[in-house]
């Protein structure tokens, strides 16, 4: 009933193995820090443009100084943690590339370090957004078969970095899934 | 392939009955759209010219709308191309051709309605990796196109010509008796039951209020005030309620369950079920990714479980696409684990544990919040609720307590098994190369402790590890990227 097979079962020491906390991480373009800023700067503006509009057409808010005055303060702390957050939150951005994976971190207080094998990986793809484009930023997103919320997308490379990257990740997966 | 008595690999099309269905949904579609339309006739007390222009109007915007779901019958049209690979077009303003290889379809999910049953017809799905929707939906095709269909696209290695014969020639077969269907109806979540059917009613009332002119919210106000205000009466509500909502576990799960068998073949597993819908599910081994069991507080001690097989590039978070089996002898998930992997053996002594940490860390951020939040709501509301939020602390410590006190990882060199559980038991089993992509985080807190959680992905499903230490964190992170890389 069961098939004659070569079996090898040599013993590996986990010591021996590559170590992705060793992983000499690239940090992502400075730019990338100017390209969250102009997002969130959007964001702001429109979220305070929908504000001013429906203090002026709903009346009865204006009866309510004292509380508006009060949302606006936590408004403004919101809009000052967010920018705090950015400068501090970009620095931790940075990715590897390895002989077999892909590696990724991210997160300032809750920190993430991710690995996706060229051998898994579907597909890559490259995109761009008006904003990174000004500054020829681009993200790169790696695409495996499980759910997408937790496939890895590296922010802030240059255009043609992302473009490589992809090339190059692409052609190991091809390499990967060839018959030796 | 001569000995199939359909040849598909010329365009087919689905059996008459399909039409039928289609024209049925039609018209209960219609019934839907309708109502609300007729209760703004019926309240607004218009002319006759202008609920003549109302129904007019609305009849057009429906055939505009679903008139293609008639029409589908007559535009849809399946085969099997030389390469093997599934075809279906479909559309008649908007052609829509979907082909599928036969090596990306998961699983060809066959059920019975009760059409299907009196026609002998099978409403089929497929599903193939890449989309947890429904890639394929077939009404109503004859038995022989499914089997030639089974025979192409999953069986094409086997020597026989159906699953049917399959099953028959070699394979090892798992019914379940009629003890073993009862046990699994007292085990039932009752109370889930019970909120289903008031859920269903309350909802049905609330539709139908304009025409019998009783407002749901305010009948059941009026009567749980009534109920309250006896003891005897509170005693004989919940005994009602209780007794409804047993009956219904145990209609739900006899219609579900009845005939309930699992075939475990070289290839695949097909599992047959139903009463009045008849089911078929044909999973191939090479295709699953996690094989969970589970067993709540009385099904322990029934000795019951209920198996999941998450399957390449199911959706989890969809209850109707997960494939439940109820167990009801140990030696059953043996066999599927066995055939799914047969080095998949763990040696009970050794398996690593989380921190404790994980209790404390759960309470502050996760319990204490909660407490607080009520416990204001209660100080601003009904002091008495301050006891709610004790209770709600003194549960969610238990549970985080017991999380860790049970939680167990087994690892061998293939792949790795997690037991874990508060109340029941649940386990779960995943192989090494099925990984596809790992993380490990962490917070200030488990960086200021050494310690990080790591998350392991497969097609299908999730693993974490919570709380453990940064050394055997990285020591899984590795082994797992190791055995990837070399399993390719």
């Amino acid at each position: 009933m069961h098939s004659r097979e070569m079996f090898e079962n040599l013993q590996i020491k986990v010591e021996d193995l590559p170590n992705v906390e060793e992983v000499k991480l690239q940090p992502i373009e400075t730019n990338y820090k100017k390209v969250m800023v102009y997002s969130w700067m959007i964001t702001f503006t429109i979220l305070t443009l929908v504000m001013i509009i429906l203090y002026f057409v709903l009346d009865d808010l204006k009866k309510y100084h004292k509380n508006i005055l009060i949302g606006l303060a936590i408004y403004l702390a919101i809009i000052v943690c967010t920018f705090l957050y950015i400068t501090v939150a970009f620095k931790s951005r940075s990715y590897a590339i390895r002989q077999h994976d892909v590696v990724y971190k991210s997160g300032w207080l809750f920190q993430r370090i991710q690995a996706v094998p060229f051998t898994k990986i579907q597909h890559c793809s490259v995109s761009q957004n008006f904003i990174t484009k000004k500054f020829n930023l681009a993200n790169l997103s790696v695409y495996t078969a499980s759910s997408q919320q937790y496939d890895i997308t590296i922010h802030g490379l240059t255009y043609d970095q992302a473009e490589q990257l992809k090339d190059f990740i692409m052609q190991k997966n091809k390499q990967t899934h060839e018959p030796s | 392939m001569s000995h199939l008595k359909t040849d598909v690999s010329t365009p087919q099309k689905q059996s008459a009955i399909a039409l039928l269905m289609a024209l049925l949904k039609f018209f209960k579609d219609m019934w839907g759209f309708f109502i609300p339309v007729l209760i703004g006739i019926f309240n607004s007390k218009a002319n006759f010219n202008k609920i003549l222009f109302t129904i007019g109007g609305t009849t057009l915007a429906f055939l505009l709308l679903r008139l293609n779901l008639v029409l589908s019958y007559f535009t849809t049209k399946f085969f099997v191309n030389e390469q093997l690979e599934f075809v279906y077009i479909t559309g008649l303003f908007q052609r829509k051709k979907i082909i599928i290889a036969a090596h990306n379809i998961q699983s060809i999910q066959a059920q019975q309605h009760l059409l299907n049953r009196i026609s002998n017809t099978y409403k089929i799905v497929i599903e193939s990796a890449g989309s947890s929707a429904k890639e394929v939906e077939l009404f109503a095709i004859h038995k022989n196109q499914l089997d030639a269909l089974q025979y192409l696209l999953i069986d094409n290695n086997e020597e026989t010509s159906s699953v049917n014969e399959l099953v028959n020639a070699d394979s090892e077969d798992y019914t379940m008796s009629l003890s073993s269907l009862l046990k699994l109806c007292i085990s039932e979540n009752h109370l889930q039951s019970f909120l289903i059917i008031v859920a269903f009613l309350y909802g049905k009332l609330n539709d139908v209020k304009d025409f019998i002119a009783v407002d749901a919210t305010s009948w059941l106000d009026k009567n749980l005030t009534f109920i309250a205000s006896g003891v005897g009466l509170i005693i004989s509500f919940v005994m009602f309620c209780l007794l409804v909502a047993v009956g219904y576990s145990f209609v739900r799960i006899f219609i579900n369950y009845y005939d309930f068998k699992i075939s475990i073949l070289k290839n695949n597993v097909v599992l047959n079920w139903g009463l009045i819908n008849t089911k078929r599910k044909v999973i191939s081994y090479n295709k699953i990714q996690t094989i969970e069991w589970s067993s709540n507080f009385i099904r322990q001690l029934l000795k019951l479980a209920i198996c999941k097989i998450v399957a390449l590039g199911d959706d989890i978070t969809k209850k109707d696409a997960q494939i439940t089996l109820p167990i009801t002898q140990s030696d059953h998930i043996n066999a599927i684990i066995q055939k799914f992997n047969p080095n998949l053996v763990f040696t009970e002594q050794y398996y690593l544990k989380i921190q404790k940490d994980y209790i404390f860390r759960s309470i502050l951020l996760y319990g204490l919040p909660v407490f607080f939040i009520i416990t204001i709501v209660a100080l601003c509301t009904n002091k008495l609720f301050i006891l709610l939020a004790f209770v709600w602390l003194l549960y969610y410590a238990c549970t985080t307590f017991f999380f860790q006190k049970n939680y167990k990882l087994y690892i061998n060199d293939y792949g790795l098994k997690v037991y874990k559980g508060v109340w029941g038991v649940q386990q779960q089993v995943i192989t090494w190369e099925n990984i596809q992509n790992l993380s490990i985080k962490t917070s200030p807190y488990q960086r200021k402790h050494s310690l990080s959680s790591i998350c392991l992905l497969n097609a299908g499903q999730a693993i974490v590890i919570p709380y453990i230490t940064n050394s055997q964190a990285m020591h899984i992170a590795n082994f797992a990227l190791y055995k990837i890389e070399i399993a390719k």
